[in-house]
Order: C-alpha cells, then sequence, then structure tokens
C-alpha cells in the first residue's frame, strides 16, 4: 500500500497542536435563553417560540441523555420519556413533569439533584447549567411538546417510524387500467388516462411541436432541418412510424449521452474544482464527466452505473487481481471504474489545509448518496435521529465509517498548495503491471529523499528552521508516497483507506465522540437483504449491492422518476431528492411502479424507458391550456396535457451555437487551467477563470466557490450540493442578458451573414424568413408573424442603410429573446 | 514506513485541531430539526411595525482590528512586549502583547472614544452604536465573510441582503432590490451576495464602478449611434409584438406574460441605473463633504453617494464591500497598514452618514458597519508588529432606525480577546437587523430541499438594549 492518505495533513497539525476551542467558543445554543416566561395566551408566535426551544434545546437533552434508559422498550422506574403520552404519564414515582410548575418537577428534582429521595439523574454524569435551564423553562412554559414530535427516537433504538411510508414499500406489479376510450397507445396512457377522473385530454401536438420537443428533451438541441422540412412536406396526420424512427434517431445521437449525463452531473454536484478557500481546479473531473457521457451513450445499464460510482476501484482491483495482465478492453474497464469513483471523489472540500473538516466532505458523500441513489436526505442525521424519515444516527455513522475507510485524493489547497504534490491520493488509470518500471524509479528517488532526512535529524541539528524544514521535506515524502511521478493519468477517485469503525459526533461535533459505529448499511428498509460489511474492506462493496438490489424500493424508483421528470418537467413525485415523508406523494403511484418493473426488466436501460416514456400518447399531447379544466387541475397533476418549459441554460447557449454552424461537437480536451507547477491559489487570490469555448455547454468548466454567470442567471444547478431539478425563473437580468451579452449578438450576427449571402433582403422576404423561422424555432412563421416580421425588416433596412445584414441580425435576436424560442411547448 | 494515520481517530488531538470552530456548522442541520409550517412572510411582507424600510451594509474586507479602532485597550500598553499564550490560526503560541500604535480620544456628546485612525467619524460617534462584543465561529477570511453574510460559515446559503430582499420585495420595480458595490470580489467571491436557493431574482446585483458597472447593462458595441438607438426601437417593438401574439395563444400561462413584463423593466433598469449612478447630478459642496473631485466615478467616496442615491431611489438593500480578497484590512504584517484602508473609508462614511440625516434617510434606514473578524493583542510573531485573526472578539457598528446612537454595547477583557459583558453572536447580529427591518428572524424561512432554512439558523437573539 503506497497510499498514505491523510498522514501528512496531521502530521503538521501535530507540530502546532493544541485546542482552540477557547478561541472558537460555542455556538449561542449555550447561551442563557433569553425568554421571560411570561403566561399570556398562546399565539402563534409564542408556540413557534416554544416548538424551536423544544427542538433545539429540549429534544437533543432527552434524546442524548434520557432515551438510554426511559425509551418504551426499556424504562427504568417505569418512566418513558419518548413520547408526549408516556411523559404525561410519569413513572412508578409519580409524574415527572408538572406543565407550568418546574419546582416540583419531578424530573427537575431528578436533573438538579436537590433531594435525596429523589435519585440523581442522569446517575453518571449531571446536566450543565444551560441545559437545567433549558429544562426549568420548558417545564414552566408549559412543557410544550410539538404534535409531529410524537415519538423521540434515542441514538440506539431502531426506527420504526416512517416503515409504513409509500416510497419503502416494495414495488408492486400494478394492474394495467382498462381504457374503453380508446385513447391509449400504451400502458403508460392507460394509468394517465385511468387518473383523469373526468377530465379530457388535449389534443395531440402538431408533428412540428413535437419534433422540437422531443429533440430537446432527448439531446437538448434544436430540431434537425432534415427532419424539420420533411415533416412541413408531409402531409398532415401521417406522421406514423417516422416518429418511433425518429426517437431512435435521437437516442442513438451522441448528443443524447451528453444531455442525459448532464442531467446525472447536477444530481451528482459536478463541478471541475474542489471547493476550498483557493477552489483548487481538478482537471481529472472531466474524466468523469466524460464517462458518465459515454456510459449514458452506450445505455450503461443504470445498476452497474450506482456500482461503479461506489466501488468502482474495489472492481478494478479485482480486474487486476496478483498482477495479472489486462486486454485491451479490460485496460478501458479498469480505467472507467476507477474513474467512476469520481463520484465521491467530488465530495466537496473545505477551508485552506488538506481535509480541513473532513467530517464535512464526508458528509457530503452521505448526503449526495443519499439524495441521488435513495432521493433521501442523510444530512439531519448527522446530529440527531432524523425528525420525519426512519433515519437514525447509527444509519448516518454506519456510512460515515465506511466513507472514513475510503481513501480521497487531495486537489491541492493554499496550504500545501499542489505544485509539490504529485496528485496524492488520486488513483493510477493503469494497473500496477504496467506501470511498474516507472513506479520503482519513483520509489527509490523518495528513498533517497528519506536518507537525507534521517541524516538532517541526527543529533547536529538543533537549529529550529532546520528542524522544520526537514519536517516540510517529511510531509513532502508522505504526498509523494500517496501521489505518482509527473506525467501519469490519474483519476480524481478514491481508494480503500484503512477500514475502521468511527464514533458518532454527538450532536454532529466531531469532538463530542458518542459510542462507535461499526460499518453498515442503513438498516431502516427491509424486506431485502442487509449485506454485512466484510471485516477487511470499507464496506463500498456491500452499499453498491445493497443499493442496486432490485428489492431495494428506492434505487429505481427514485431513479425513473428523475427520467420521468426530465420529460414532463415534473416527477410523478415533483421532490425527485426526497422521497421520504416530507417530500410529495407520488401523482400516480401505479405507474411509477410499472415503469419501475420495466426498467428493471429491461436491465437498468435508460434508452429503454426513455423510448417508452417518448412513445406514448401522454407524451405527445400539446400544452395548450383549456380554462375550464385548467381551473380544476390549474398545475396539470392529472397530464391532461402537456407542460410547457423553457429552455434550460444549456438549451439555450447550444441551440445559438448550433444555429449559427458555431458548435463544435467534437469532445474538448481537459480544460485549459495552468500548468500544474504554476499552481499557487490562495483565499486572497483564489483561482477563477471562465473558459470561452464552441463546445457543449455541458463542456463549460464549472466552479465552487464562483457560480458561471450565464448559468447562475438561467438557473444552472448548484456546484456544491446535489440539484434534483432545476427551477425555470424568468428576472429582469436574463433579458439584459440576452439583450446585451456579446455572446447573443455575435452569433445571431452569425447567422444573418450567412442568410445574407443567400437570400435578398430587400424583395420578397418570405422563404427568407420562412428559413429564419425554420432554425430558431423548427417551424415556418403564421401569417401574422410572417407580416409583422416583414414589416420590421424593410423598416430596419431603412434605418441601417447600406447594412441589411445589421437588420437581419437585429431579428434574428430579437426572435432568440422571445418567448416563442425561451419556451418549448 | 512512517506510521499511518487514519484521519480521524488515532490522533484525537489533531482532529480537534483540523475540525476546531466547526460547531455552529455542525448544528447547521439542525434547521431541519426546525418544524416551522411554511414560508412565513406575511401580505404586508413583515411580522411587525419595522423601523427601517432600507439597508446599507458597509463591509470592511480581511478583519479590521478592534482594538485599534473602536475598542480602546489601555492595558495593553502597560502589558506591552509582555509574552502571552497567543492563539492563532493552528494553536498556541508564546506571543508578545502589543499595544495599539494608535491614540484614542473621547468625541462628541457621548463621550465615545475611537482611535485617531478615523479622524472625520468624530463627527458622526453620536449617531453610531458600537458594539464591542461580536464573535463569529470560524477564524479563516472565507468562512467567516460567509458567516457575516449569510450565517453559515460552510455551505452556501442565501445571504442577508437576499432574505430582506425576498421577504420585503422592491420599492422600485425599475431598479433591483439588492446592489452590491464590490469592484473586487471579497473572500468567498460571489457565494456572499448570492441568493443561493432562494429564487436568482434576489441575487445581489454586483456594481463594479466603471464604464459598465452593471454586467450586459449596455450593448458593447457601435449600438449608440442615432441609426442604431432606432434599430433597437425596432427591435423592442417587433420582440414585444411577437410576444403578444405568442401569448394571445397561450392565454392562461403567467409565466409568458411574466417575462414580458420583465423586458420592460429591464428596459427601465437600462435607463434608469445610468441616471441613478451619474454624480454629475451631485453639488459642488456634496462632493466636496465626500472628499470627491468631480468626475471621479470609481472611489470608495463615490460608490458612498451612489449607494445614497439608489438608496432614494428605493432600491431595498445597497452594500459597499471596501476591497477584495487582496490588499485589504489583513494586517498580519504591520498594523501601520490599516492607516491607509481606514483613510479610505473614514471621510466618506462620515459624510454619507451626515449627508443621509440631512436628507431625512437616516430615519428609515439601517446602517451596519461590519467586518468578517478581528485582530489578536498580541503580534502574528515573536517580533512581528501586526495582528492575527481573531474570532471571539470584534466590533462592528449599527446606526441609523431604531438603534441608539452615541452609545458603546458589550465589552471585551482587558486585552481585547474575548468578550466578558454582552456577547453579540453573529447570528445575533443579524437577528437584529432583521428585527429592525419588522421581521422575527425565526419565522422568515424558506422550505428548500425538504427543510426549512433560516438566516440565523437555529441561533440568533434579537440585541434589545441597543434599540431605541
Amino acid at each position: 500500500m503506497i497510499r498514505s492518505k491523510f498522514a501528512a495533513v496531521l502530521l503538521l497539525f501535530l507540530q502546532v497542536g493544541s485546542d482552540l476551542s477557547e478561541q472558537q467558543g460555542k455556538p449561542d445554543s449555550q447561551q442563557a435563553s433569553q425568554g421571560n416566561g411570561a403566561n399570556e395566551a398562546l399565539s402563534i408566535a409564542e408556540r413557534t417560540d416554544r416548538e424551536i426551544h423544544f427542538e433545539t434545546k429540549i429534544r437533543p437533552i432527552l434524546v442524548n441523555e434520557c432515551l438510554k434508559c426511559h425509551n418504551g422498550k426499556k424504562i427504568s422506574g417505569g418512566l418513558d420519556l419518548s413520547n408526549r403520552n408516556a411523559v404525561k404519564k410519569g413513572g412508578d414515582s409519580g409524574i415527572a413533569v408538572k406543565p407550568g410548575d418546574a419546582r416540583n418537577s419531578l424530573i427537575v428534582k431528578a436533573i438538579e439533584r436537590r433531594t435525596a429521595d429523589i435519585a440523581p439523574m442522569p446517575p453518571k454524569k449531571k446536566l450543565t447549567k444551560e441545559q437545567i435551564a433549558d429544562i426549568i423553562r420548558w417545564v414552566n412554559d408549559g412543557a410544550h411538546w410539538p404534535d409531529d414530535a410524537l415519538q423521540l427516537q434515542s441514538n440506539a433504538s431502531f426506527n420504526s417510524e416512517g416503515k409504513t411510508h409509500w416510497s419503502f414499500q416494495p414495488v408492486v406489479a400494478p394492474k394495467i387500467p382498462q381504457d374503453s376510450s380508446g385513447w391509449a397507445r400504451s400502458p403508460v396512457d392507460r394509468f394517465i388516462a385511468a387518473g383523469w377522473n373526468g377530465l379530457k385530454p388535449a389534443e395531440d401536438a402538431d408533428e412540428l411541436t413535437l419534433i422540437r420537443r422531443v429533440s430537446y428533451d432527448l439531446t437538448g438541441l434544436p430540431p434537425n432541418l432534415v427532419e424539420v422540412n420533411q415533416a412541413i412536406n408531409r402531409k398532415a396526420g401521417k406522421q406514423g412510424k417516422s416518429f418511433d424512427l425518429m426517437v431512435d434517431k435521437l437516442l442513438n445521437s451522441p448528443a443524447f449521452g451528453e444531455r442525459w449525463a448532464r442531467h446525472w452531473m447536477d444530481v451528482v454536484r459536478y463541478a471541475d474544482t474542489a471547493g476550498d478557500n483557493a477552489d483548487y481546479p481538478v482537471p481529472e473531473a472531466g474524466f468523469y464527466r466524460d464517462y458518465l457521457i459515454d456510459s449514458f451513450n452506450a445505455d450503461k445499464p443504470f445498476n452497474q452505473l450506482v456500482v461503479e460510482q461506489i466501488s468502482g476501484d474495489l472492481m478494478a482491483v479485482d480486474l487486476a487481481r496478483e498482477g495479472r495482465k489486462l486486454n485491451t478492453a479490460e485496460l478501458k474497464q479498469f480505467r472507467d471504474f476507477n474513474v467512476a469513483t469520481t463520484f465521491i471523489g467530488l465530495s466537496r472540500r473545505y477551508a485552506t489545509a488538506p481535509f480541513e473538516l473532513m467530517h464535512l466532505t464526508v458528509e457530503d458523500s452521505i448526503t449526495t448518496t443519499g439524495q441521488a441513489f435513495l432521493g433521501l436526505n442523510f444530512r439531519c442525521a448527522r446530529c440527531h435521529d432524523h425528525k420525519y424519515d426512519p433515519i437514525s444516527m447509527r444509519d448516518y455513522y454506519g456510512l460515515y465509517s465506511i466513507f472514513a475507510s475510503t481513501s480521497y485524493p487531495y486537489a491541492g489547497s493554499e496550504e500545501f498548495q499542489s505544485k509539490k504534490l504529485p496528485r496524492s491520493g488520486f488513483i493510477s488509470l493503469k494497473p500496477e503491471s504496467e506501470i511498474k518500471p516507472a513506479m520503482e524509479e519513483y520509489r527509490r528517488q523518495i528513498e533517497k529523499l528519506k536518507q537525507f532526512t534521517t541524516e538532517f535529524t541526527g543529533p547536529f541539528t538543533p537549529e529550529v528552521l532546520q528542524k522544520q524544514k526537514v519536517e516540510r521535506i517529511k510531509i513532502e515524502i508522505d504526498h509523494r508516497l500517496g501521489g505518482w511521478p509527473a506525467g501519469f493519468e490519474t483519476a480524481y477517485g478514491v481508494a480503500e483507506g484503512k477500514p475502521h469503525d468511527e464514533p458518532l459526533h454527538r450532536k454532529g461535533e466531531p469532538r463530542d465522540p458518542g459510542e462507535v459505529v461499526a460499518r453498515a448499511v442503513p438498516g431502516f428498509l427491509e424486506g431485502f437483504k442487509r449485506p454485512t460489511v466484510r471485516a477487511e474492506e470499507s464496506g463500498r462493496r456491500e452499499l453498491a449491492e445493497w443499493l442496486t438490489d432490485p428489492a431495494n424500493p428506492l434505487t429505481a424508483r427514485v431513479y425513473v422518476n428523475r427520467v420521468w421528470m426530465q420529460l414532463f418537467g415534473r416527477g410523478l413525485v415533483e421532490t425527485p431528492n426526497d422521497f421520504g415523508t416530507r417530500g410529495s406523494k407520488p401523482t400516480h403511484p401505479e405507474l411509477l411502479d410499472y415503469l419501475t418493473n420495466y426498467f428493471i426488466e429491461n436491465d437498468w436501460s435508460t434508452k429503454s424507458l426513455v423510448r417508452a416514456i417518448v412513445c406514448s400518447r401522454v407524451y405527445q399531447l400539446c400544452s395548450d391550456d383549456f380554462l375550464q379544466q385548467s381551473r380544476i387541475d390549474p398545475e396539470n397533476r392529472r397530464l391532461w396535457r402537456h407542460n410547457r418549459r423553457r429552455l434550460d441554460a444549456e438549451s439555450i447557449r447550444d441551440s445559438l451555437l448550433a444555429i449559427s454552424g458555431n458548435l463544435n461537437l467534437a469532445r474538448p480536451g481537459t480544460h485549459p487551467f495552468p500548468p500544474i507547477e504554476n499552481w499557487k491559489w490562495t483565499q486572497h487570490d483564489p483561482f477563477r477563470e471562465q473558459y470561452d469555448t464552441r463546445h457543449r455547454t455541458v463542456y463549460l468548466m464549472t466552479q465552487r466557490i464562483q457560480k458561471h454567470p450565464f448559468l447562475a442567471l438561467f438557473d444552472g444547478p448548484d456546484t456544491n450540493s446535489s440539484t434534483g431539478s432545476r427551477s425555470q425563473s424568468s428576472v429582469p437580468l436574463q433579458s439584459l442578458h440576452l439583450s446585451n451579452h456579446p455572446f447573443f449578438i455575435e452569433q445571431s450576427n452569425a447567422i444573418a451573414a450567412r442568410l445574407h449571402e443567400k437570400y435578398s433582403v430587400k424583395g420578397d422576404p418570405t422563404e427568407l424568413l420562412n428559413e429564419i423561422w425554420k432554425k430558431v424555432l423548427g417551424r415556418l412563421p403564421d401569417k401574422d408573424e410572417l407580416q409583422l416580421a416583414g414589416e420590421t425588416l424593410k423598416s430596419a433596412c431603412q434605418v441601417a442603410g447600406e447594412s441589411p445584414q445589421r437588420a437581419l441580425q437585429s431579428m434574428i435576436h430579437s426572435l432568440f429573446m422571445s418567448n416563442a424560442f425561451l419556451y418549448v411547448d | 514506513m512512517k506510521k499511518q494515520i487514519s484521519f480521524n481517530r488515532d490522533v484525537p488531538i489533531s482532529r480537534r485541531d483540523l475540525l476546531a470552530g466547526s460547531s455552529a456548522a455542525g448544528l447547521w442541520q439542525l434547521a431541519a430539526a426546525l418544524g416551522q409550517a411554511e414560508v412565513m412572510i406575511p401580505e404586508s411582507g413583515v411580522h411587525h411595525p419595522p423601523e427601517a424600510n432600507r439597508f446599507l451594509m458597509i463591509f470592511l474586507t480581511g478583519g479590521m482590528s478592534h482594538i485599534d479602532t473602536f475598542d480602546p485597550k489601555p492595558e495593553l500598553d502597560r502589558l506591552h512586549g509582555k509574552t502571552y499564550d497567543g492563539f492563532n490560526l493552528r494553536g498556541i503560541s508564546k506571543l508578545p502583547l502589543l499595544r495599539s500604535p494608535y491614540k484614542f480620544t473621547k468625541h462628541g456628546q457621548s463621550g465615545v472614544s475611537i482611535s485617531e485612525l478615523f479622524m472625520h467619524m468624530p463627527k458622526i460617534v453620536d449617531d453610531l452604536c458600537i458594539i464591542r462584543s461580536l464573535r463569529t465561529d470560524i477564524v479563516e477570511h472565507f468562512q467567516a465573510t460567509l458567516a457575516m453574510h449569510t450565517g453559515s460559515s460552510t455551505v452556501p446559503m442565501p445571504s442577508i441582503g437576499s432574505w430582506l430582499s425576498f421577504a420585503l420585495g422592491t420599492a422600485n420595480p425599475n431598479l433591483p432590490s439588492y446592489v452590491v458595490f464590490c469592484e473586487n470580489l471579497p473572500y468567498a467571491g460571489a457565494q456572499v451576495f448570492d441568493s443561493s436557493f432562494l429564487p436568482p431574482e434576489f441575487q445581489g446585483v454586483r456594481i463594479v464602478p466603471g464604464p459598465e458597472p452593471i454586467a450586459n447593462l449596455n450593448r458593447q458595441s457601435k449600438d449608440n449611434d442615432p441609426d442604431s438607438i432606432s434599430i433597437r426601437q425596432l427591435e423592442e417593438r417587433f420582440l414585444d409584438r411577437l410576444n403578444q401574439h405568442h401569448a394571445s395563444r397561450r392565454p392562461d400561462d403567467a409565466r409568458l406574460k411574466g417575462r414580458i413584463n420583465n423586458n420592460h423593466v429591464a428596459r427601465g433598469l437600462q435607463k434608469e441605473a445610468p441616471e441613478a449612478l451619474d454624480l454629475n447630478q451631485e453639488k459642488d459642496r456634496t462632493l466636496e463633504e465626500y472628499g470627491l473631485q468631480r468626475g471621479d466615478k470609481n472611489s470608495f467616496a463615490a460608490q458612498c453617494i451612489m449607494a445614497r442615491r439608489l438608496l432614494e431611489r428605493g432600491v431595498r438593500c445597497v452594500e459597499i464591500i471596501d476591497t477584495g480578497a487582496s490588499n485589504n484590512w489583513d494586517s498580519h504584517g504591520n498594523m501601520a497598514d490599516h492607516r491607509p484602508k481606514a483613510a479610505r473609508v473614514d471621510q466618506a462614511i462620515t459624510a454619507l452618514i451626515r449627508d443621509m440625516k440631512a436628507r431625512g434617510l437616516l430615519n428609515d434606514t439601517l446602517v451596519a458597519i461590519c467586518t468578517e473578524f478581528g485582530r489578536t493583542p498580541w503580534g502574528d510573531g515573536p517580533s512581528s508588529p501586526g495582528r492575527n485573526h481573531l474570532a471571539s472578539a470584534f466590533t462592528c457598528i449599527l446606526a441609523g432606525a431604531g438603534v441608539k446612537g452615541g452609545i458603546t454595547y458589550g465589552e471585551t477583557d482587558d486585552i481585547g480577546a474575548h468578550v466578558v459583558k454582552d456577547l453579540v453572536h453573529v447570528h445575533d447580529y443579524h437577528a437584529t437587523i432583521l428585527h429592525l427591518m419588522g421581521l422575527d428572524h425565526k419565522r422568515l424561512t424558506y422550505r428548500y430541499a425538504g427543510r426549512d432554512f433560516r438566516l440565523t439558523d437555529v441561533f440568533g437573539n434579537v440585541v434589545q438594549p441597543i434599540l431605541n
């Protein structure tokens, strides 16, 4: 094992180490509260205050200090403090809590340890002064216990609440409803039609509308002009097979992978930087992006994609076991497996030192895993059992131990930067057998360095400065031990660390360790195998196995819902990252299960699923609203029509490039970051770049501490945490951007220049305008538009004098600003 | 081979160092436990009658030393040079205490002490509420700057200006509700004025003093000749008609109308912003007060006047960030470096407060002058005349609507290392600001990813004693 993980980092802190808690202080949860406890009628504001007091002060005390012995299962002294009714009832010694009367409440006597007849509680350790004051205030204020906090869960007890929640139930095989009207074309349609309850479906969309819709949905690009022309020349109603053929064509286009990988990149909070205070770039992140694009284009089964992202490094190790020689295909696999774990490697880094605030980086790994695959937010369980979902702190820290047994790569940061650090903790893209000679030479050099430091640290070098120098070299050695010779291609992935179990952090505070929690997959889902983590591994192998178990009720459901959302603008579950009890309920639960089964039966194929959905009739409805039904179902939850949607940021930019002919469809190489030897960013001078390209927007370099201005303005993804769905905002600054940013002027001008060569602007403009409309909107102008545009063009030519191209440019630019372009019917 | 040290378990001391200061961040997700029912914005926009309708924040980047500006420590003169267990970014070292090189004098009717770094500020001392007992959680620029702006020191959250815009809306539809003068980006970059999960219309609009103060306000082309202006008019008319035609066939979709309206607002902004930022309309005497040469459009003083003009025109929140992430108040090397930083803002801030008072603007405007943390009473190194970062005590100021003027609040110990009386955590500072703007910080929430978030996380108490 040549990877030394965090050793070097910690070493440095040992040199200067000591506790900083004095300086940092405690958050003001520890301040005495300012409540005056006045006894007025209970206003809403006051209730909120009391609720807050309960949640922030009382619940943690009960959970951490009391529930171990008074939890409903174990009831010491007959007292159960885990729910409101039990607390009201009291224990063997009588009523423990007398609302409004702290002095005479047994619980207060017990924690204050005032009288000999009441056993002091908690038995081993007195509560702090603040905690006691909090309890007293709570009792005096009426011992408020919020309605939604019926049953508290002790850290040790298995959480049973929420088990009946719909998304935790096995996926069923629902009966496909009948459709007597003959409207339905596919099983999907039958499920939808069954939910209309008297609502009437909208008309089918016309062919050109449909072509535009499906082109953007499947590839993120405007429709192909050939398709548009064919559809225009075809007679109405003769659509038939041609749509299915076009869908296949789109599914097989490389643009499909670029579009659908981008959706997944939202979910896995993809970024090209690490997120530390200087936001160090990670050129290797691009390998992961490309891997995802290739995977979606190859229609890699989604379960395989999950396994690779969670545990690809283990698969790579298996593949190259015992120095086995790999053939070309296997070498590619080896590379892909390792690149896939960039999913974990990309967890957000914090602050200025390597792996500073590592517990938050691990939190990102856990949270993103939970949201991406299970549609659940584990973050809450870092500090306390999840309030609404049955996720316990033990579930969280079981996962924590798994990720803490994993070695993360270090991209550089202000302290140590990275010029001397040869991609420490990164993963080689080639197996050991391929790189043996180079590595041997590399290690020889390190040995030499080691020799040097041993000599240096002898008894003859008492000077502090020299000592520091030696320490620095030692650190460098450590990093080199964890790194690679120059020129080696590596992934920002993860590897196995030292398998071990971590103590849970009480209240989420790593300086306050509690009991040790063994590496384990979460325990709240039942009815299928919960694999036991192998002693010699981190547990990521088992985590992947558990996530992709076909009987896991969440993973496939959550993914199927994401796919549906991308095609309809809204998921069957409206909260794609929250399938928990606080998330939305599915509008069509049977359809969701039907599609989930279909997906699993079709080998977790994204393309099959997409095809099944877009070839349904409901996908092909027009988006027209008609008032009467809009009143009954304004949100169109029953899907009696299609949802009109604003183009997302990528589609806007890609469309302009595609239409102007400036889109470079090739895959770009690594972003043009400066050479690694020159990296010396600090928080005072962080890495901040925008690299303009003519490639698709999915290939734009995106950072963590600064958003790309265009993407930020048009609701691009959060690069710091999982984006389940994007908003479709509309703000004046977008208008300014569309109107004035040079990009929009340049692209519309490029289009104008070409059209100007081909068409006369002065004569009858019909042909010219038809061409513009087809390019920009994928259809012909109607009569009114033709007239308006013709008049405007004429006036503009008069104003622009000798420059008809300018007039043309102006018109095309306006079209790009128009709602007809920005919205897809 | 060196002993392998795992990142978390085997070396508890180191780990503590690594994780020091993370406690607030750790409790961050307690927000999850909070069950406020919904986004609680009453229709009026406020929870209670506000003292202030506008908010001006002046952020002094890099960590202004409290003990050299607003928190005099005569005891340090006596202890100067004595060795002390000074804590710095990563631990404790024996370091000499350092007296302030600046003289403090009592000023105004209130007799509040300010150091000679500020020559002009004595004129407004009776309007200032100087809070000497601020504390923050993490002693790094990035995290502390983020905390002062968003309440969160780690995970990006909406900034205070975004929260206020979100809650209170705008009073002038032609101007953005939240404007940030930011010539150079501060630590944590644009995150400090980002709307995060709040809708993007509430993100701070950055103004970079100079030829193009707002990004894409104007076309970077020769479009400004008379012909082109006509073409622009044609363009606008064409776009409006096209959009109306489009919307007429989709009558139920409010978003389409919303976007048509936004195009109009954008045009309003194009017209109104240049006027709002135009200093030519200011009188000579005003410019003189601010210490501004006519024609200067870039200096801090110019930004202060522009800020006032925006506030007058109904912009809800204006922030001025005095300098960027480098060349700021971060005087590690020498406290003498504070002098040019103070000189740059002293006269302008003073003039701004006086100006706003004279115009009656200060009656309903709350002004917050703040920084991310303080500086250590001991030297940055064994013989350094500069000071290191200090999170445990620093000074910030409130002034204007609803705030007592001419007072100091809170106390630090003899050397200014710790707060000993009336602690005001950053969350408390924020809670107080929201309170003065008519908002209950506990009820101003936004549900995101299944949880209700607040500016003050699960903390914060309004600092009642400083309120009028």
